[in-house]
């Protein structure tokens, strides 16, 4: 596979330019970074409404310990320990919400795995739970394109639907039209070897011209199925991918939660237009005038 | 000629004939209204009008004439040897074409009726809707299928059965260089096409979802101006009840040293009184405070509660508005994407069509009768009823 050499790219991408930029050394970038976390984590919760850090004044030479100084800043101590695990708890929540949501397509996405039988898998490619008009709107070999999951996070990205430090980075103007395409690539390559399924091996089936002399009928579709089966998994795997790459490798942990939101989003958008678009329009019909003489209809 | 213009110069008696025709207007005007309805009711519910059929009902009725008319017409003429069988051969192999040729002509106008049904047919049954590219059988399938006969023409054996026509065994037997190429040439073209058309359709869910991401983008930022918005006006609403609470106190303030002198009249006049008497009203002044008090924090709780209605109402509004522009937003671009997925579809029917009509102009009649042969079973084999009745209740896991 290409895509682990591709993946260090968009890190590599956001440590260059932050360096390039503010020109400090790596221990600066680092403390950048860690900013960064508590402040997705602190856009989740309530906001704190103090961010400034404030520069406590060491104890001045002569001055003498107190009882109520130090009971000061014990309690601000307590305080402000008590606001980071409020944040860490935040954090964690989220955190925890975006595995299950992973594991939701993990399982979605396994259902080809599993083992099926034959005649579910016409359910696979075309499933009977999801309108026409939405699988020619989004579809590829059943589910979401691959390549379509990152369009929607780079789209997403550019339309300032993330935080601000995303649309400006070099990853999402740079990496990600790579993997987008690097990814297409892969879809091809799997169309290719469908084509070869629908055009080639479905002359060995029963009644085509190269069928096999020997063996049931049943024995003899199975092993055509069974190549169908192995390109639906390599598809269904390609998905996973661009949403685990998308989710865990390219966004913040705030990013993905806003893309996940995203994603369900307009997956329920389309998928409401599209059980109104088929009910609307009804069994797809032809207009009798406009057939030809000779149609069986006429 | 007449001066009372636009009034009728002879109008009818009212008579009893007049009443009959006006009634049976009326019954002609109830019946056509009901068949109205009727038709209405039609549409509503099966979503076709009069002059439309379900596609469903074209392809069965195709196929039917495809597997009990025009495949037994081709074999019985393939196998016939009289000397005018290559004239109805001919004419055979013309009919047998032209099915195919309507066939794809009227998936293109089903496409335009709604594109999304004939890429994912629900006409084709559970064994054929793995091998369907883009709605139907893939162009490579028809070269493939033909480069099997060459391929065999190589290997088969040269046992001839009387029963069968000469020419039509030895069709295959020798294709010649120039098949060969043409084949070639025109697996080429496809080469080239296929992923294109692809792509195209890849592409047009791209712009969907570019489309429809940029939108919600839109929205959510117009989302976090309200946000904005949301905490300005919480920052108003908070200023404007400082003022109030401070006007308040004010007139609370001037009510008080208005009331003191007062206050100290009736002290005066307790001290006078005695100081049993003093207690009292100091008592009773005090009780009229806390009232007060509790009065306004009353009134305060009030208008928090109101204001935060108010918000949750312009919030529950403006989400609302949001959604329904959503809607909108994938309406249209949904739209324009079929529209897309129409000409990507008209397009490999096309190719389809083309690739049929190409492989006939370059074999000889018999040729492309074996051809035409193989192709009308390879269909008609997918609908096998005790093939798929076997397929329904096989057990086998893949």
């Amino acid at each position: 596979m290409k895509r682990p050499s591709s993946l260090p790219i968009l890190k590599q991408f956001e440590g260059t330019h932050h360096v390039d930029v503010n020109n400090k050394g790596k221990a600066v970038l680092k403390d950048e970074f860690d900013d960064y976390e508590i402040t997705d984590s602190e856009r989740i919760t309530t906001p704190v409404i103090c961010r400034t850090i404030q520069n406590w004044e060491s104890t001045t030479r002569g001055e003498e310990f107190s009882w109520g100084k130090q009971g000061l800043w014990r309690r601000e101590q307590i305080n402000r320990a008590a606001k980071l695990e409020k944040q860490l708890k935040a954090r964690w929540a989220v955190d925890g919400l975006i595995e299950e949501e992973l594991n939701r397509f993990r399982a979605q996405y396994n259902r080809a795995i599993v083992p099926t039988k034959l005649k579910d898998m016409a359910q696979l490619i075309m499933p009977k739970w999801t309108p026409s008009p939405e699988l020619a709107t989004l579809a590829w070999l059943g589910d979401w394109r691959p390549s379509t999951i990152l369009d929607l996070l780079q789209h997403l990205a550019h339309s300032s639907a993330f935080s601000k430090s995303l649309p400006d980075s070099v990853a999402i103007e740079v990496a990600l039209p790579q993997l987008i395409n690097e990814l297409r690539i892969e879809e091809a390559v799997i169309d290719e070897e469908m084509a070869e399924i629908q055009s080639n091996c479905i002359l060995h089936l029963p009644f085509g011209p190269n069928k096999a002399q020997k063996g049931a009928a049943m024995v003899c579709i199975q092993s055509e199925f069974k190549k169908i089966h192995r390109v639906i998994t390599k598809a269904q795997n390609l998905r996973l991918e661009a949403m685990e790459m998308a989710v865990k490798k390219v966004l913040s942990r705030t990013d993905a939660a806003e893309f996940l939101v995203a994603f369900a989003g307009i997956q329920d958008l389309v998928h409401q237009w599209a059980t109104q678009h088929k009910l609307n329009t009804g069994p797809v019909s032809i207009r009798t005038k406009a057939l030809k003489s000779g149609s069986p209809l006429k | 000629m007449f001066k009372a213009i636009g009034k009728d110069p002879f109008p009818p008696p009212l008579t009893h004939t007049h009443t009959h025709i006006t009634h049976s207007i009326y019954t002609h005007f109830l019946f056509k209204k009901s068949i109205t309805q009727f038709s209405f009711f039609i549409t509503a519910h099966f979503g076709f009008k009069k002059s439309s059929k379900p596609f469903k009902d074209y392809y069965n009725s195709w196929f039917k004439t495809l597997k009990n008319i025009l495949l037994l017409q081709l074999r019985n003429a393939m196998s016939s040897s009289s000397t005018s069988s290559t004239i109805l051969l001919a004419s055979h192999v013309e009919v047998m074409h032209q099915h195919f040729l309507n066939y794809y002509e009227t998936l293109d106008l089903a496409a335009s009726n709604d594109v999304a049904q004939v890429l994912y047919p629900d006409w084709k049954n559970r064994f054929e809707k793995p091998f369907l590219w883009l709605g139907d059988l893939h162009p490579y399938l028809f070269i493939n299928l033909l480069r099997s006969f060459i391929g065999d023409s190589e290997n088969d054996s040269d046992i001839f059965d009387e029963k069968q026509n000469w020419h039509v065994v030895m069709a295959w037997k020798s294709p010649g260089k120039r098949l060969t190429n043409r084949v070639d040439q025109i697996e080429c073209g496809l080469r080239l096409m296929v992923p294109a058309l692809a792509a195209r359709a890849r592409d047009a869910q791209a712009a969907f979802v570019k489309k429809v991401a940029a939108e919600w983008g839109r929205c959510e930022g117009r989302n976090v101006e309200t946000k904005g918005g949301v905490e300005e006006a919480r920052a108003r609403d908070f200023d404007e009840h400082e003022a109030a609470s401070k006007q308040h106190a004010q007139s609370t303030f001037v009510g008080k040293v208005a009331r003191e002198p007062r206050r100290k009249e009736e002290m005066k006049g307790v001290m006078v009184e005695g100081a049993a008497g003093g207690l009292h009203a100091q008592a009773a002044f005090f009780e009229k405070t806390a009232r007060e008090g509790r009065r306004k924090d009353e009134m305060k709780g009030a208008v928090a509660e109101f204001a935060e209605r108010e918000r949750h109402v312009h919030t529950v509004a403006r989400e609302g508005r949001r959604k329904e522009e959503m809607r909108r937003v994938v309406m249209e671009t949904a739209a324009a994407e079929m529209e897309e997925l129409v000409g990507v579809f008209v397009d490999a029917n096309r190719l389809r069509r083309s690739v049929l009509s190409d492989i006939l102009s370059f074999t000889d009649v018999y040729q492309a009768a074996v051809f035409l042969e193989a192709l009308a079973q390879f269909l008609v084999g997918f609908r096998n009823r005790e093939l798929l009745s076997q397929f329904e209740k096989c057990s086998l896991e893949l």
